[in-house]
């Protein structure tokens, strides 16, 4: 009989029962046992009791009576609760394992959900902890929050989740036993059996160890940048090896992976004897936990990124600022070099600034303008500050110079320094030679002054000119002598002081009047007489004298026709004795 | 591949850390080393047509102030329980333990080994002893000279199956 039609023959049944029971529970029908329908609802009734005496034709009807009371109303539920929560109660009792392995599929999702919203809460929490931090990194990251538009707190864990899955372990539970084992890079592979049993060795170690219950369990291990993260079924583990820092999120993954597995595969968990092949059904939801994040990398492409303009930015400047501060360097060090190998300067401190320089010495008046150099090496006037103190260069050169600017030599003379001593040579005035000579002596490095030959012949011939006149017969000075002797004594001061060194003979002349004896006595005695008189009138030529410099001679003038006369004459000469 | 976790059950010293290092690598050292906890050891052998990974948990030895723990036994598919002939009371604590691995996991394959053969001298254990615990069937090992070694494992391997 099929189930349909069973059913209906079961409504019509309780239709009739519900009919019977009404008509048999009046007082009437109890009243008049003799009545026909009386007999019929006695009928009814043992039809009643006998379907509510057989099991098995209650459990046909009990479904449709329960589905019928629910729609009515809430009393079959509300009568049956206490017997549901009693059940429920009793099982855990019993055996909490079985209700915690039905509710598994249920409870997992849950917890997931709860513990992503206090993820969701621990980012906000992070973001406003990380709200001050004033690192340079963090500002950075705050500035590309700003850019992307993310919240600080994503942008600090993105930064920071950079990992990779490279293993990962379906172990059974209960033994320990490796069931199945997924790697990210097969040269990685190790001996993923021991790897297993001694992470659920280790795990079993903790529980003991600390007196943990059987439910806690070993959820990560780490060893430095290696982390191992174990997510547990009922019957199985999914173990991760995990190079980096992994998100959160990846748990779930982990654990999804595990309740899929449980899900799935829970009978050959259960009856688990040592063959692991079943469960390479189960790789590709274990390879769905190899995962990686390249951090930042990932993130963005392309070499246009802000960071990379920036780079390129700074380096630019660098190469820039590289440029200019190299190029710099070179001229400064040419400036100061030619500086230093000018004549007349003396660098004594330089100072190469970023904006600015400075240089510091000392400078001949007659050196190189050092101003007028700097725009030669291409820096303008202000760019430099120069202080520069006065000194005077002893080099010949200068010495020259500043002679030349002093005693302004006449055309055709020509000034030359050698040892200490100014040369001069050419045509040059008497006066002239005779200033020249005083002021020499005041130049500094200049300790004397010397006319060469020709300089001073015009002295000289001066001075060889220039006729002293006697009285006739006698050794007298004529008249008017006076004034021509002081000339001659300065002359001679002027010659005797360029240095050259003077021979100066005395001439004494007499007229062939008179005996020859008596001449020559005369002339002798005029000669000596204006030797004495020059000697007499001139400190300058006396000491002159006595050291050497300048030495007299008398000379006896025999008196023929051309020399006749009452006088005296001088000859000079330059070359010493 | 069929895998077995296989147990390592004995007082302490007795020499199960020889025994599974004389099996696994052929290697014998004087020096002792006591196993804090356990060491997982790893052996695939072949029964008959068949390759057998034997996870052997060499765990760490009973004596007074240690009691094997339960949580290691878990999921065993046998055990070797091994004797000290030179001591007399590790005969003793292997009865006690074999009586608490029953209660704890059921009866499962085992094998009792009697090690240490070759300190003949220091024996202080009757071969009544041994056949009263063990039956007529007694293993004597030797860790050090490798003596019934192989064998011992290889016979709880086939026990296994």
């Amino acid at each position: 009989m099929s189930s349909s039609v069973l059913k209906k023959e079961n409504e019509n049944a309780v239709s009739r029962n519900d009919d019977a029971v009404e008509e048999f529970s009046t007082p009437r029908s109890s009243q008049n046992p003799k009545f026909p329908k009386i007999r019929e609802a006695q009928s009814d009734i043992g039809e009643l009791r006998r379907l509510l005496v057989k099991p098995g034709e209650v459990s046909v009807v009990l479904p449709e009576a329960v589905r019928k009371s629910s729609e009515k109303d809430g009393d079959l539920a509300e009568a049956t609760l206490p017997i549901v929560e009693d059940n429920i109660r009793q099982s855990a009792a019993r055996d909490p394992k079985i209700l915690a392995q039905a509710l598994y599929p249920v409870i997992g999702p849950a917890i997931r959900k709860a513990i992503s919203q206090a993820l969701g809460a621990m980012v906000q929490s992070l973001n406003q902890t990380l709200e001050h931090s004033i690192s340079p990194k963090g500002i950075s990251w705050r500035i590309e929050a700003l850019r992307t538009g993310k919240s600080f707190g994503e942008i600090v864990m993105m930064k920071t989740l950079l990992y990779r899955v490279e293993q990962v372990f379906l172990i059974h539970k209960k033994t320990g036993l490796l069931l199945e084992h997924v790697t990210a890079d097969e040269s990685e592979k190790q001996d993923a059996d021991m790897v297993s049993a001694m992470l659920t060795a280790i795990q079993d170690f903790a529980q003991d160890s600390f007196n943990a219950s059987e439910d806690a369990t070993l959820d990560s291990l780490k060893i430095e940048e290696l982390s191992v993260w174990i997510e547990h079924s009922p019957d199985a583990l999914v173990a991760g090896v995990i190079r980096g820092t992994p998100p959160l999120s990846l748990r779930e993954t982990f654990s999804q992976a595990a309740e899929e597995i449980q899900f799935y595969q829970e009978a050959d968990l259960k009856n688990f004897d040592g063959n692991a092949d079943v469960f390479e059904r189960s790789r590709p939801v274990l390879e769905r936990c190899l995962q990686f994040q390249a951090g930042e990398q990932k993130e963005t492409s392309g070499v246009f990124k802000p960071m990379n303009i920036v780079a390129a930015g700074l380096l630019g400047l660098l190469f820039i600022f590289g440029f200019f501060y190299v190029r710099d360097y070179y001229r400064w060090s040419g400036f100061v070099e030619r500086l230093e190998s000018e004549k007349g300067i003396l660098v004594t401190e330089t100072d190469r600034g970023f904006f600015t320089h400075s240089i510091s010495g000392l400078r001949d008046p007659l050196a190189v303008d050092p101003v007028g150099l700097t725009e030669e090496y291409g820096y303008d006037s202000e760019d430099v500050e120069q202080n520069w103190k006065t000194y005077y260069d002893a080099n010949s050169e200068f010495i020259v110079k500043r002679a030349e600017l002093l005693l302004k030599p006449p055309r055709g003379v020509k000034l030359s320094f050698a040892n200490g001593v100014l040369s001069a040579e050419g045509n040059a005035p008497v006066g002239w030679l005779s200033d020249a000579a005083k002021i020499a002596a005041a130049l500094i490095g200049v300790n004397e002054f010397r006319a060469k030959d020709g300089v001073a012949d015009g002295l000289k011939n001066k001075i060889e000119s220039t006729v002293v006149m006697f009285n006739c017969n006698t050794d007298d000075f004529a008249k008017d002598q006076t004034t021509k002797i002081e000339t001659l004594v300065k002359d001679l001061e002027s010659f005797a002081a360029l240095g050259n060194g003077a021979n100066i003979s005395v001439h004494g002349h007499t007229t062939k009047i008179g005996s020859e004896e008596e001449n020559n006595s005369l002339s002798d005695s005029r000669a000596e007489k204006v030797k004495s008189e020059i000697l007499g009138r001139s400190s300058k030529l006396r000491d002159m004298n006595n050291t050497g410099t300048v030495s007299f001679k008398t000379v006896r003038i025999e008196a023929d026709k051309e020399t006749e006369e009452c006088a005296a004459t001088l000859t000079l000469n330059a070359d010493s004795e | 591949m069929i895998q077995k976790k296989v147990c390592m059950i004995g007082a302490t010293g007795v020499g199960k850390t020889s025994l599974v290092r004389q099996f696994v690598e052929s290697i014998f050292s004087e020096k002792y080393q006591a196993t804090i906890g356990v060491k997982v050891d790893k052996k695939v052998v072949r029964v008959g047509n068949r390759d057998v990974t034997m996870m052997l948990w060499d765990i760490q030895g009973e004596d007074d102030e240690f009691e094997i723990r339960p949580s290691f036994l878990r999921g065993a598919s046998g055990y070797m329980l091994v004797v000290d002939m030179t001591r007399s009371e590790t005969l003793e604590t292997a009865k006690r333990i074999q009586l608490m691995i029953e209660d704890q996991i059921g009866v499962v394959p085992f094998q009792i080994i009697f090690n240490k053969h070759d300190l003949k001298d220091e024996f202080e254990i009757d071969d009544s002893w041994m056949v009263e615990f063990a039956g007529e069937k007694v293993l004597r090992t030797s860790a050090k000279t490798g003596e019934g070694v192989e064998d011992a494992f290889l016979g709880i391997a086939a026990k296994m199956l």
